[in-house]
This record gives C-alpha cells, sequence and structure tokens, in this order.
C-alpha cells in the first residue's frame, strides 16, 4: 500500500479511520526524517568542499583525503535521502480526508460501506501528465514551457441513513511553467512556476419519497461560490450537481474540508423535506 | 414535533441531517443535564459534558477541544479523527458560521430551539407514527 500509494476500496467509516490514521502519522515521520537527511546530506557536502578547498593550496594530499571523504559520506547519505523522499506521502489528500471520514459517518448508513479512492502520489509525477505546450514568449522569458498534470486525488461515494447518496471527485489540475530568460549579464536564467486548481464535483441524489425539490434557502455557500449548480427531478428522485473550483499557487497547499461540506449542504438546501418521519 | 424518550441519548446525530441516537443515555451532562450515551461523552478530566455543550464551549473559546486528554497521535488536536468530538465541533462551526439549517429527522428537543433547522411542517399531514425510512 505505501509503495503504491493508492487506497482504494469499500469499508465503513471507522475502518478508513483506523487505516488512514496511523498514515498521517507515518507520513510525518517520513517528511521529518527526508528533511533530517537532506539537510546532512547538505552540510556534508558543503563543509566537505570548503575545507577540501581551503586544503587544497597548502595540503594537497589532505585535500584529496578530504574530497574523497566527503564523496562516501554523501553516498552512504544519499540512499536514505532517497529512500524517504520515496516513501513520502503527498499531504493534501490525507489532510483532507482524514477529518472528512468523522463527519461523514454522522450521516452515512451503517449497513452501507464507505467507498473511496485515494491517490497520495501528488499530482507531479508521469502518469498524470496531460500535455506540455509548445515554447512561447512571454515578457522578459524568451522560452516558456507549460506542462499540465491531472491529479483526481479523492474518489468517494456514500449512502446516507435518509436515502441520500453521496458522490464526489476532488481533482488538482496544476500547470507547471518553465520559464526561461537571459538576464542583462548574458546568463541564462531558468526557473519554474507551479499553479494548481483544485476542482470539487458532487453529486447528490436525494430519494422523492423524503425530499422535495426547494429553492436553495437554507444556508450554506452562495451560488456565486459555485461553478456549477443543476437539479433535476424525476425518476423518484432529486438529483444536484455542484462544484466548486479552489485555486492555490501552492501545489502543496491543503484544502479545507469545508469546501466539501460546503457543496453537499448547497445541495440539501436545494431540496425539502417530503413528509414528516423520525430516522 | 414528538419529544425523545426519557431513556434515548439526547445528542443528535447527523451533520447534514439531525437524528435521534439510538442509544441509550447513561449519564447526565453537566452543563445542559440532559441525559446523553457513551459515544457522546466529550474528553474532559473532572466533567462529564456532552459533544455538544463541548463543541458550543470550544466555539466560544471556553475550552480547548479535548482539554485534560493527550492526543493518541502527533495530528494536529483538533483534526484527532479518534476524538468523537470532532465532528460536532465541526458541526457547531459549520451551522454558526453558514447559518446552514439542518433536516431534521428526530424527536423535539428545546436544547436546539436557538438553531434553525428544517422540517416537514404541514398540518393537514399526520404521517409521524415515529418509525424509520424502512417501514414505508
Amino acid at each position: 500500500m505505501l509503495r503504491q500509494k493508492v487506497l482504494s476500496g469499500a469499508r465503513s467509516p471507522d475502518e478508513w479511520i483506523e487505516l488512514l490514521g496511523p498514515l498521517v502519522q507515518y507520513d510525518r515521520d517520513a517528511e521529518a526524517m527526508r528533511k533530517h537527511m537532506g539537510r546532512r546530506l547538505a552540510w556534508v557536502i558543503g563543509l566537505g568542499v570548503i575545507v577540501a578547498l581551503a586544503a587544497a593550496s597548502f595540503q594537497p594530499i589532505a585535500a584529496a583525503v578530504v574530497a574523497a571523504v566527503t564523496i562516501v559520506a554523501a553516498l552512504l547519505i544519499y540512499p536514505r535521502y532517497r529512500f524517504a523522499k520515496k516513501m513520502d506521502l503527498a499531504d493534501a489528500p490525507l489532510g483532507f480526508t482524514v477529518p472528512l471520514l468523522p463527519i461523514l459517518r454522522e450521516d452515512a448508513d451503517p449497513a452501507k460501506p464507505l467507498e473511496l479512492k485515494l491517490d497520495l502520489r501528488g499530482a507531479l509525477v508521469s502518469g498524470k501528465r496531460t500535455g506540455e505546450t509548445k515554447p512561447y514568449k512571454k515578457g522578459a522569458y524568451h522560452k516558456v514551457v507549460d506542462t499540465l498534470y491531472e491529479d483526481p486525488w479523492l474518489v468517494g461515494h456514500a449512502e446516507f441513513v435518509d436515502g441520500t447518496a453521496l458522490d464526489w471527485t476532488v481533482t488538482d489540475h496544476v500547470r507547471s511553467s518553465k520559464k526561461t530568460k537571459r538576464n542583462p549579464r548574458g546568463k541564462i536564467k531558468t526557473k519554474t512556476k507551479r499553479k494548481k486548481k483544485t476542482s470539487l464535483d458532487v453529486k447528490v441524489v436525494f430519494p422523492a419519497k423524503n425530499y422535495a425539490a426547494a429553492q436553495a434557502t437554507a444556508g450554506g455557500p452562495s451560488a456565486g461560490d459555485l461553478r456549477k449548480d443543476v437539479i433535476k427531478t424525476g425518476d423518484g428522485r432529486t438529483t444536484v450537481r455542484v462544484s466548486r473550483v479552489v485555486k492555490s499557487n501552492d501545489v502543496n497547499a491543503p484544502l479545507d474540508v469545508n469546501h466539501l461540506l460546503d457543496l453537499v449542504a448547497h445541495a440539501y438546501g436545494r431540496v425539502a423535506p417530503a413528509r414528516r418521519k423520525k430516522l | 414535533m414528538e419529544a425523545a424518550g426519557l431513556n434515548g441519548c439526547a445528542c443528535k446525530r447527523g451533520f447534514f441531517t439531525l437524528r435521534d441516537c439510538p442509544n441509550a443515555a447513561t449519564v447526565a451532562c453537566d452543563i445542559c443535564s440532559r441525559r446523553f450515551c457513551a459515544d457522546h461523552l466529550a474528553l474532559r478530566v473532572d466533567a462529564k459534558v456532552c459533544v455538544e455543550c463541548a463543541a458550543k464551549q470550544a466555539e466560544e473559546g471556553a475550552v480547548r477541544p479535548s482539554a485534560g486528554r493527550r492526543p493518541t497521535r502527533d495530528l494536529r488536536e483538533e483534526d484527532d479523527p479518534a476524538d468523537p468530538g470532532l465532528p460536532y465541533r465541526y458541526r457547531a462551526r459549520y451551522y454558526d458560521y453558514y447559518d446552514y439549517e439542518p433536516m431534521w429527522w428526530g424527536s423535539y428537543d428545546p436544547y436546539w430551539s436557538d438553531y434553525g433547522y428544517r422540517w416537514y411542517d404541514d398540518s393537514y399531514d399526520d404521517d409521524d407514527d415515529g418509525g424509520g425510512f424502512g417501514d414505508s
């Protein structure tokens, strides 16, 4: 599971919490180890280069020994750093899903499992690359190439006690722009900037025996925040589809669980109880 | 609306909709005096408080979310999924912030009279048989 970094299945919310709760701590440990190893690697290389350069003029043999020791130490540390980096999980999907589970458990039908597909690989992997633009010019940059990634990191389905069925997908659309320019001194400088748009798409199906379509008057987010807000009635049910896009300049920025709660709450705002019953 | 039975837990389950907790009450809340079950006991050291009162207090800044308790893991304490109060804090905050009115599928409880909620209010419909969704 940790090697593939993709989890999918149908489990009760409690089983998902049991599975994902320890992963959060694991991820923190892996991240701490990666940072520790990265710092150690930087220190060893930096110190080795400085000492070797300083010794080179008056003790060439000692400088060579220091350089050799530095290379060996770096070679010993690097595999650990690489392993820790490989085992690191994407933070945003876990940070979003873990608090969501106890909330969904409140409404979930205990007899129906919660279906989830959670991708913890992050957006910037080759399999999620969807395209690359042709080089173009923009301002001072004589060459800009955009690489696009699509990362549907959370897909879920839940059935609630009131007969409502909820489907949702959270997808990151990442644009990685590699920009190259020539500075006034004639040097070529390249930098990479990334932007992320996260789209949340929600479909809520309400059974007609309990709910009827109504005006959205029950609080929740305003329709202005929504990219899509469609209601359809028929076939013994009312279906509401809503979606929202959240923009960020940081690809690792966490996503607030309230965005999904907003969309589901808005869908509930589009219906009204059709009868008086107790659950 | 019909009031909940005396032996039933007074806390409401749900986030988008609210319904009665099916568990039997075992203890009384030191704040609201309602009786509630072990599932809805907030994590406190010297007091027995229901998760709904604990969530209200947390929102008002009166106490830390899990005061007196060491989190089981090094998670951000507020989002520890093992904390039974987590969904209730989210719920209290969400209802306050967005004025969200949940669907009411439970028994009447004056504790909730300060909140807005939606329920089927048709005086000509006398279909309240107290049954569940599976009985029709």
